[in-house]
């Protein structure tokens, strides 16, 4: 059991930090081993190759329930005036994209990244049988599967199969995903242990100091070889969260962004993941969200605030990206648990809706507008109808970005999309 | 170690220390030093009689239910938008006030007998299962948890029956829709899939035919209502039945089934006992339940007496559900808080709020309760209640309400937070926790002893040389200060902070 790697782990380990916790001995069992020694190395100097090329998905949620048809506006299309008497937005106000739709005032930052080639808007996007409950469509979108009730996430089963697949080489470590926030996201949520929520680094270091403060265990009683106990699932569990605090709070000490971020908490979040990226960290998976986008009364106001705050989060993160040399890296993209109703309320709202777009951004995005807008006029249930599936989306990002095979995580094949350069 | 003191149950061997705590810890939601000593002494048989013994208290009602009652959640698309956001606000503060109301009523239990009847109207909660997500209106949420409170020890076929009239379930599972000629699937399938059968143990025809058993199953506000025009009077074959079936026959027919009884057994075997429970036990225990006609108490009696349940697979093995860990905790500790809301954060933070479940699945236990925020959300938990502290300063998560910030580290003269009744959960107000570690050491005075005590209480696997040095020199240390409130809560912190705390 005393393998050289593990007696380079330890002592790595005690250089580098004096807890107990990873104080690990040669008896550790090995399951522990896996994930300790895969965090053990220094950030950064140590992924090297594999991480410092490796790709990197960040995946935003844009939670309530966007009003798509406000954010890409189909302004050549009458029916959207006729709608929306008092919500719609004068012509000469659209971000034109193209000849047929543009974007919100407010995304302004938005069209300069689709002029310079780094956006692809993605129209229609939903799923068979919608359903209009945020709480169920929001788990639809999380597990990736409409018709069962599944305990992980599409991006937690990802990690689920490279993890457990020797030839793919993944080194599965629980920092290979992060959430900016305050519970880890059920997309995330997964059976090896991958996943770890933050929002503030030193915080979060502090937090997993607590254990620390008692004393830690040294994997004695760890039934090596046998079942995995109770016990040493928390202790990998506790050690996993401990290693992730101290590796995430290094990395993002070391980089200095010179990127000026608006100050709301959603452009904060995308500076910490930008540091992240830049100091070196293993994650291939970032989430984060904006929450506020039920807007069922006085929409207006409130919708054009959290549409800037999207736009200049994005444009601000993607310029930063590039600043720290990461942009090649990084394609980014945005979800909402459904759009929202055409014909707008009598309290200047939007009720829950069906179809709605999707940004793709980022240096490797092949820019554009990909399908036409579903059409104003030929409504189910006075919502749009969606033509593109969101798990077509979601295997485009798998297969032609993290090259990964889709049919394991999303149950079948979906036919993927040209957005990936 | 003292923990041998071995009393003869006559059923299963020696009785220990170790079972009657383990017994505590999983009938109910732990026990305090002289409940366990009582229990250890009195040996299984006559702690059964007693745990069975209940409840000795009708469940709490909330002041503004009757006033709920009387509004009628049909007219809501009536409503003007500010009408409706108003309602809907008052909803959501009564539900959670409601789930306030239930944490404490189960902090509150007097006896193990009231702990076994919470922790089985939780169950219950979470196999049949409805969200007010979806349901919203509270008369809903409290009726069917009044019917788990009346009948949760009872009889389970008289559950299932009861389950095809509950308003929020048929509410929650779109029934008030099903009717003749257009037919929803959605009770009758969860109905064999996830309260009675399993799945494997019927077909989809099944399923087709038992939704028309059930149309016209509807509900008028807050009441069930069969609507005999919307019922299919057709002939249907449903489990091998056939005939002009009703919802109510329909269930008689599941209750045939072999596979009901173990599905069952599983279920609660998996919720008291372990994980994968090996195929002989479980048909063990169902064939038990089956000659018993669906009697839970003789269930539950046949899970509580075998050997297998005091095996060491079973004991300490189990990782307690977020409301066992807080439910537990503020009793063992007979912790005070100012506001409940501290409880509610912590629930939200740890993954499981009461009337919310994730999905009609009802929660997932085990492994599925901790990833890495998770079990630091449960370490920080750990550490408000030992250091007293504004919670803000060690995990801004669990900072409970907007007020929490502000002076809440004031400290009474003695210098301990001092505690304010409760107000709700919604009450404003700083978070003061208390609980007095001095009655939990009870007159000890040597390190080691408190040591022994404290761990055997609060702890089913001992900790290991390391964890013991570390607490045992926090616990010299109090000593040689003359044992003070504060330096026994952190010492009680420092086992709290352990991972074996998570596991009962």
């Amino acid at each position: 059991m005393t393998s050289p790697s593990i007696r380079l782990l330890t002592r790595r380990e005690f250089i580098r930090t004096s807890v107990g916790l990873v104080a690990v001995t040669a008896t550790i069992p090995t399951f522990l081993n896996r994930t300790a020694w895969a965090l053990a190395e220094p950030a950064g100097a140590t992924q090297g190759h594999t991480c410092r090329d490796g790709r990197i998905l960040v995946v935003i949620q844009l939670a309530g329930g966007n009003d798509g048809l406000n954010t890409v506006i189909p302004f050549d299309q009458d029916a959207y005036y006729r709608l929306r008497p008092t919500l719609g937005i004068a012509k000469e106000k659209i971000a034109r994209l193209t000849d047929a739709i543009g974007l919100h005032p407010n995304m302004t930052p938005l069209k300069g990244l689709y002029d310079s080639g780094k956006l692809a808007v993605v129209q229609g996007v939903g799923y068979p049988n919608p359903d209009r409950s945020h709480f169920r469509s929001m788990e639809i979108w999380q597990s990736a599967a409409p018709e069962t009730f599944e305990t992980t996430g599409w991006i937690g089963r990802m990690f689920d199969h490279t993890c457990a697949n020797k030839h793919l080489k993944e080194r599965c470590s629980p920092t290979l995903a992060v959430n900016i926030g305050e519970t880890l996201d059920p997309t995330l949520r997964g059976n090896e242990g991958v996943g770890v929520a933050l929002r503030d680094p030193e915080q979060f270091y502090r937090m997993t100091k607590l254990y620390s403060k008692a004393e830690a265990p040294h994997g004695k009683q760890a039934a090596d070889g046998g079942a995995i106990t109770s016990l040493d699932f928390l202790r990998r569990t506790a050690m996993n969260a401990e290693l992730s605090a101290d590796t995430i709070r290094q990395s993002v000490r070391k980089v200095q962004s010179r990127t000026e971020y608006p100050r709301e908490p959603f452009a904060q979040g995308l500076k910490l993941i930008a540091a992240m990226i830049a100091g070196g960290m293993d994650t291939r998976v970032y989430y984060t969200s904006l929450t506020g986008f039920d807007t069922h009364a006085s929409q207006q106001g409130p919708h054009d605030r959290l549409l800037k705050t999207l736009a200049d989060g994005i444009a601000a993160f993607q310029k930063d990206l590039e600043s720290l040399g990461q942009a090649e890296r990084v394609i980014g993209f945005t979800f909402s648990e459904f759009g929202r109703r055409v014909a707008e309320n009598g309290s200047r709202g939007t009720d829950h809706g069906q179809a709605a777009p999707m940004f793709v951004f980022g240096q490797r995005v092949k820019a554009g507008i990909v399908s036409a807008h579903p059409s104003l006029e030929k409504l189910n249930q006075g919502d749009l109808m969606f033509h593109t599936d969101f798990r077509q989306v979601y295997a485009t990002m798998l297969e032609q970005w993290m090259s990964v095979d889709s049919a394991p995580v999303l149950g079948q094949k979906f036919t993927t999309l040209p957005v990936i350069v | 170690m003292a923990a041998s003191s071995t009393l003869n149950t006559g059923s299963s061997g020696s009785w220990t220390w170790g079972n009657a705590r383990h017994l505590l810890f999983r009938a109910g939601f732990g026990g305090r030093k002289n409940e366990i000593e009582e229990v250890a002494h009195r040996g299984l048989s006559p702690s059964l009689d007693s745990l069975f013994n209940g409840p000795t208290r009708p469940l709490f009602a909330p002041s503004w239910l009757e006033e709920d009652r009387t509004f009628d959640y049909r007219i809501l698309k009536d409503l003007s938008t500010e009408e409706r956001q108003k309602l809907d606000m008052i909803n959501r503060q009564h539900l959670r006030e409601m789930g306030g109301s239930w944490i404490q009523f189960m902090i509150g239990c007097p006896a193990m007998a009231d702990m076994l009847h919470e922790k089985m109207s939780f169950f219950w909660h979470g196999h049949f299962v409805t969200s007010a997500q979806k349901v919203k209106a509270t008369p809903f949420i409290y009726d069917q948890l009044k019917l788990f409170h009346d009948k949760a020890l009872g009889n389970f076929g008289e559950l299932l029956h009861a389950i095809i009239r509950d308003p929020a379930m048929l509410r929650y599972l779109d029934n008030d829709q099903n009717r003749k000629g257009k037919p929803n699937e959605n009770l009758a399938r969860e109905l064999m899939e996830l309260f009675s059968l399993g799945q494997g143990n019927y077909t989809e025809k099944d399923i087709r035919e038992g939704a028309r058993t059930l149309t016209g199953w509807a509900i008028e506000p807050y009441k069930f209502a069969f609507r005999p025009l919307l019922h299919d009077k057709e002939i249907k074959t449903v489990l091998g039945r056939t005939g002009n079936l009703d919802g109510d026959d329909f269930v008689d027919v599941i209750l045939e089934q072999p596979a009901c009884a173990e599905f069952m057994a599983r279920k609660l075997w998996v919720y008291f006992g372990s994980e994968n429970p090996k195929k002989e036990l479980i048909q063990e225990l169902a064939s038990k339940f089956r000659e018993a006609k669906y009697d839970i108490k003789t269930l539950l009696r046949a899970i509580f007496t075998h050997p297998e349940f005091y095996s060491s697979q079973v004991m300490g093995s189990q990782i307690k559900s977020p409301i066992h860990l807080i439910v537990g905790t503020a009793r063992t500790l007979d912790l005070s808080t100012s506001t409940l809301e501290f409880y509610g954060q912590a629930l939200v933070t740890m993954g499981q709020v009461p009337y919310l479940p994730p999905n009609v699945k009802g929660w997932p236990g085990g492994e599925a309760w901790i990833d890495t925020s998770r079990l630091v959300t449960r370490f920080s938990f750990a550490e408000i209640i030992a250091e007293g502290k504004v919670p803000s300063q060690i995990d801004p998560r669990m900072k409970g309400d907007r007020e929490l910030n502000a002076g809440a580290a004031e400290k009474s003269q003695q210098g301990k937070p001092k505690a304010v009744p409760a107000r709700g959960m919604m009450g404003p107000g700083n978070l003061h926790i208390d609980f007095d570690a001095t009655r939990l050491i009870g007159g000890k005075s040597s390190a080691v002893e408190i040591y022994d005590d404290l761990c055997r209480v609060l702890l089913a696997t001992q900790p290991d040389a390391n964890e013991k040095e570390a607490i045992l020199s926090q616990l010299e240390q109090a000593c040689k200060d003359g044992l003070q409130e504060e330096a026994l809560q952190r010492a009680v912190g420092k086992i709290m902070l352990l991972p074996a705390y998570q596991l009962c």
